[in-house]
């Protein structure tokens, strides 16, 4: 005769494998994302150009980003869908800032966000500032170093 | 935000922890309470190592989550069989943190243990190690490869293992200059000559592991070397005679050693000596296929039937009360580690720390795989422990020391990658 109380350990055992298994499916989450950057930078190659690479550390951050934003023409940066770089930061503004390119030459404007823009530490007025080789950007939580082959 | 999305895992593993003590609580009446202390002292070395990993920035998050919940597994099986020694294991682990954490800081802190003098260092160690062994080691199951210093035991070819792999490295990525002064560095410079001396170099390590008649360790070796010698090697030919070696030796040991006969005749049919010489192998069969698919549940099955389920066999065990989707999830377990250290060997920029972090990853899943398809009659058995399961300080401890390793060297990777 099989009572409730003989079946209790068999249920926890089951239990205990479920737990082990939604482990195995958290850390299965992670390599995917891991994969998906990884396929992202191969398609990419590795041309060097202009573009924003990320200094965080990616698997830190709670929301999808990448580790390099290419630029090749003007681009808005915020929450919104809108935007050619969308990073569902909260700290962002939902159009938070804009690098504008003329002539090969990055400007970078922010566009009124709540947060702010901190070039290489300094809070971006309102007008459009160059940007060179190496200046770090700031939106909220996200740093970026900014890259570019442009010598002028 | 970021502390959230990490809490995630580690309560999994917190969570696995209490329901599989608190079964083994009730099934187990009568039993002391031994299990309650050691599912206090799991959680609590788990919970306090994992937080000055994360708020100490030491690198990879997930390395030490996977291995605590592989961890957590293991005690439950040996608390469940042995209670005398998952208190020994649970000890261990405190030791084994604690060497974790000096590693770490050793291996993070310092930059040279990829010259040359160095690398050689490790090996006279190695050999040293070695000797004493043969000289005054004890045996232990056919095996001489124990140190006893009174009470305690060590077995030195666990922690060789780590400084086999590092002086390795050190040669395969040895960089050459104009120096030419020593026989050594005349042969380390020329590359074809530095391939050969690597290859000596292993093929003496295996030779001593042999001499104790540690077969599963040689073996193991053997394809860790062979691994580092194929992604950083620069010498074919090398690579052949290698095989050509391992295939000859091979030969002659199944020719002259009714040892590996022995091993041989079991694993092709077991159940003809199934009272005698095969009877580990068989009493392992009969237990997995009494687990089924689902397991008889913790703490009701049998293991104490299995030989040494403690040990090697702990894995037949582990299928035989949780089932082929307990031991599936196990070696799912194994797999993310290895996948976490390759990728770290990926992402590292330095060559040298890319070869350890090979070597050592590559050490994980090879010996996961050696035991797993020794006690699943996939492979013929050697016996070799199970990495962060089998009882035994010094595998826990050479485990760890690996472990640290990794870690520290996704540390230094991160470093890097933040100042570009």
């Amino acid at each position: 005769m099989i009572t409730i109380i003989d079946l209790i350990p068999k249920i926890f055992s089951i239990l205990f494998v479920v737990l082990v298994y939604i482990f195995i499916v958290k850390i299965i989450q992670l390599v995917h994302s891991d994969i998906a950057v990884m396929m992202r930078q191969k398609t990419k190659g590795d041309s060097v150009g202009t573009y924003l690479k990320l200094l965080n550390i990616r698997s830190s951050l709670s929301f999808p980003v990448s580790e390099s934003y290419e630029i090749s023409a003007d681009v808005t940066i915020g929450r919104s869908s809108r935007c050619e770089i969308c990073i569902d930061d909260p700290f962002l503004s939902s159009e938070h800032a804009a690098i504008i390119v003329q002539d090969k030459v990055c400007f970078l404007q922010d566009l009124g966000s709540t947060n702010g823009t901190l070039l290489n530490g300094e809070r971006l007025e309102g007008d459009p500032i160059e940007l060179i080789n190496g200046d770090k950007i700031t939106f909220g939580n996200l740093s970026f170093i900014f890259i570019t082959d442009n010598e002028e | 935000m970021r502390k959230v999305k990490h809490l995630v895992p580690l309560l999994l593993v917190l969570l696995t922890n209490l329901i599989g003590f608190g079964v083994l609580y009730f099934t187990n009446r009568g039993i002391d309470n031994t299990i309650l202390y050691c599912s206090v002292a799991v959680a609590a070395i788990v919970l306090i190592s994992y937080a000055i990993i994360l708020f100490a920035s030491l690198g990879d998050e997930y390395l030490f989550l996977i291995v605590s919940m592989i961890f957590t597994i293991g005690i439950m099986f040996l608390l469940r069989s042995n209670t005398e020694i998952a208190m020994h294991q649970t000890m261990f682990f405190y030791v084994g943190m604690a060497g974790f954490f000096i590693v770490y800081v050793i291996y993070k802190k310092t930059n040279v243990f990829h010259t040359l003098k160095y690398s050689m260092a490790f090996i006279i160690v190695s050999v040293a190690l070695f000797m004493f062994t043969l000289v005054f080691g004890s045996s232990i199951g056919g095996a001489k490869n124990w140190l006893s210093f009174g009470k305690i035991g060590i077995q030195p070819s666990e922690i060789i293992k780590i400084f086999f792999i590092m002086s390795l490295a050190g040669l395969l990525t040895y960089e050459a200059d104009d120096d030419n002064s020593t026989l050594l560095k005349r042969i380390m410079n020329n590359n074809t000559k530095r391939q050969f001396f690597i290859m000596a170099v292993a093929f003496m390590f295996m030779g001593f592991l042999i001499l104790q008649r540690e077969w599963g360790s040689a073996l193991l070796y053997f394809l860790i070397y062979f691994t580092m010698q194929y992604i950083f090697g620069s010498s074919k030919t090398v690579l052949f005679l290698t095989l050509l070696f391992a295939a000859g030796g091979s030969y002659l040991g199944v020719k002259t050693m009714t040892h590996i006969q022995q091993r041989i005749t079991i694993w092709m049919d077991p159940f003809k000596n199934a009272s005698d010489l095969g009877y580990q192998i068989v009493q392992s069969l009969y237990a997995m296929a009494s687990g089924g698919v689902t397991g008889s549940g913790l703490g009701l099955g049998y293991p104490s039937y299995i030989p040494l389920y403690t040990n090697d066999f702990i894995f037949a065990a582990i299928c035989e009360e949780l089932g082929m989707i307990g031991g599936v999830g196990v070696m799912l377990l194994f797999f993310m580690l290895v996948y976490r250290g390759i990728k770290i060997a990926l992402r590292s920029t330095n060559v040298y720390n890319k070869a350890v972090a090979t070597g050592i990853s590559a050490m994980f899943g090879y010996q996961t795989f050696i035991i797993i398809g020794g006690v699943t009659k996939f492979i013929p058995l050697t016996g070799i422990t199970l990495p962060f399961v089998s009882a035994g300080g010094s595998s826990l401890a050479a485990c760890f020391a690996a472990l640290a390793i990794l870690q520290a060297i996704s540390a230094k990777t991160e470093e890097v990658s933040d100042v570009i």
